[in-house]
């Protein structure tokens, strides 16, 4: 690769000797040279400079100002640059380093600074330059396949829509454009089947796995007559079938609640989720599902307790995942109260506008991440999914 | 973490948060204090009073010492929890295989 170093100095006699000492030190450079600042950014706009020798004191426009623009410009901001200058007081010199610059040297050049010391500065400053390039494209290429995973797992999961029985809302958030959350629903044998689930971890990772949970599920459910319970327990064995995790502590371990309605007959089994709530439309009072259960992935031989309970017209089932309220800097990871709290505050907006609802709570933690005073300036440090199921209208009737 | 035996009970008092990011390093630290007293201990105790955060991998940790420890016929027990954590290991029912 040929480098183009451009070099920055009022006095001719300057750029020529800077740019003597480094051809003869540096293979594959060419050189290119600017009397001012101004210059700098007419030859930027018309060539990709590799390396800029840049002189403090110069007409036009200094090298102060050219290196705050070329910092504040996504265009050239990547650009090395190696600040030269007359100015020996370490404030100036302290200044430009904390404006970006890389490197500095003091004129005049004594013979060891043009034999050993510029040549080196500037060959640490490509390299540093080169090192840059890779980490930019492989991040490049990271951020491409978490669009494409993140693509894929969109894909994956149910939109908001109406069944027969039930209206579904949604609202998911995963941390870092691939989720360990993962909730499905659908309708099979005229019974509405539904998966809240958290893998451990986030990222690609947990992405992988919860599409492998979101298949098992679907897998379990398809055997005839099961029950949530079964179907946790059916997932937590094929997991110890398929995976030998030897004596490894890295488990492929996920907390899930699943449930099942058919007509108004309610059937759940929770695996360690954040207890869900229920909304009583014609009482209007919001009841929490207070039952827990081991963790999908932990113990081979677990058993899943099976509940259910008698659901209205109008009734609406709501789960969350724990990233909801966990900031992962403290002792908030048993936060379900709040948004117990929160629900309880807004039934009106849970009965008739859904989604108003999962927004307003969704909105409502994210000011609290962000105005803790322990964690800071804070977003979302773990996947968000929030489901809400509404019992329609015409169930009761039907019964 | 830190490690004291004392009749045959091996305690371990994790000095940071039970999260994702400290956890490689305890799986390892467990592993070789295991391996350094093994036939010395009867029973392993993970004390947790100084731990005030944990997530979903610190759970899996938890369970993992508790495993290593039956897998070796040593007995196995949480001490110190928060409230906070007793509620977590509730929620999962882990208190109904190990004390906490």
């Amino acid at each position: 690769m040929e480098y183009k170093i451009l070099i920055a100095d009022d006095v001719e006699m300057n750029r020529r000797l800077i740019t003597d000492v480094l051809k003869g030190k540096l293979e594959n450079a060419t050189f290119l040279q600017a009397s001012n600042g101004q210059e700098v950014f007419t030859v930027l706009s018309k060539i990709d400079i590799d390396l800029i020798v840049l002189d403090l004191i110069m007409p036009v426009k200094d090298g102060f100002e050219v290196l705050s623009e070329l910092k504040s410009d996504e265009k050239y901001s990547h650009i090395p640059v190696i600040v030269s200058s007359a100015i020996t007081e370490i404030s100036s010199i302290e200044m430009t380093l904390e404006m970006g610059a890389v490197d500095y040297f003091t004129k005049p050049l004594s013979p060891e600074d043009m034999e050993i010391i510029l040549p080196l500065k500037a060959k640490n400053a490509l390299l540093f330059y080169e090192q840059q390039k890779t980490i930019a494209a492989l991040n490049n290429e990271i951020q491409v396949e978490l669009k494409n995973a993140h693509d894929f797992q969109n894909i994956m999961l149910p939109k908001s829509r109406d069944f027969d029985m039930v209206d579904l809302f949604i609202k998911y958030q995963p941390s870092l454009g691939i989720g360990g959350d993962c909730f499905d629903c659908f309708e099979h044998n005229g019974k509405i089947w539904f998966i809240i689930a958290d893998v451990t971890g986030h990222g690609i990772a947990a992405g992988m796995a919860s599409s492998m949970v979101k298949v098992m599920f679907r897998c379990s459910v398809k055997k005839d007559d099961t029950t949530p319970d079964q179907v946790l327990s059916s997932i937590n064995k094929s997991i110890f079938d398929i995976f030998d995790f030897g004596n490894s502590f890295n488990y492929l371990v996920f907390t899930a609640f699943v449930g099942c309605i058919e007509n108004c007959n309610f059937q759940y089994s929770n695996a360690g989720q954040p207890y869900p709530l229920i909304y009583h439309g014609q009482s209007k009072s919001i009841e929490i599902i207070e039952e827990g259960g081991m963790p999908v992935g932990v113990f081979d031989m677990a058993t899943y307790q099976l509940n259910s309970k008698t659901l209205n017209e109008g009734d609406s089932i709501f789960l969350y995942t724990d990233g909801l309220f966990s900031s992962g800097q403290k002792s908030d990871f048993v936060n379900w109260k709040l948004v117990h709290e929160f629900a309880s505050s807004h039934k009106n907006e849970i009965a008739n506008e859904p989604n108003t609802f999962l927004e307003e709570l969704f909105w409502y933690f994210h000011v609290i991440h962000k105005s803790d005073s322990k964690t800071g300036d804070q977003d979302f440090t773990d996947d968000v999914a929030m489901m809400l199921l509404k019992i329609k209208q015409d169930q009761h009737n039907d019964e | 973490m830190k490690k004291t035996l004392e009749d045959g009970i091996l305690t371990l008092t994790l000095q940071e948060d039970l999260i994702a990011t400290n956890v490689r390093e305890y799986k390892s630290t467990v592993e070789k204090f295991l391996q350094d007293e093994m036939g010395n201990v009867d029973e392993v105790v993970l004390d947790l009073s100084t731990c005030e955060n944990i997530d979903s991998v610190g759970v899996t940790f938890v369970v993992g010492v508790y495993k290593q420890a039956t897998n070796d016929a040593l007995g196995f027990r949480v001490t110190g929890s928060s409230d906070e954590i007793k509620q977590l290991f509730k929620l999962m029912k882990l208190d109904e295989i190990f004390e906490i």
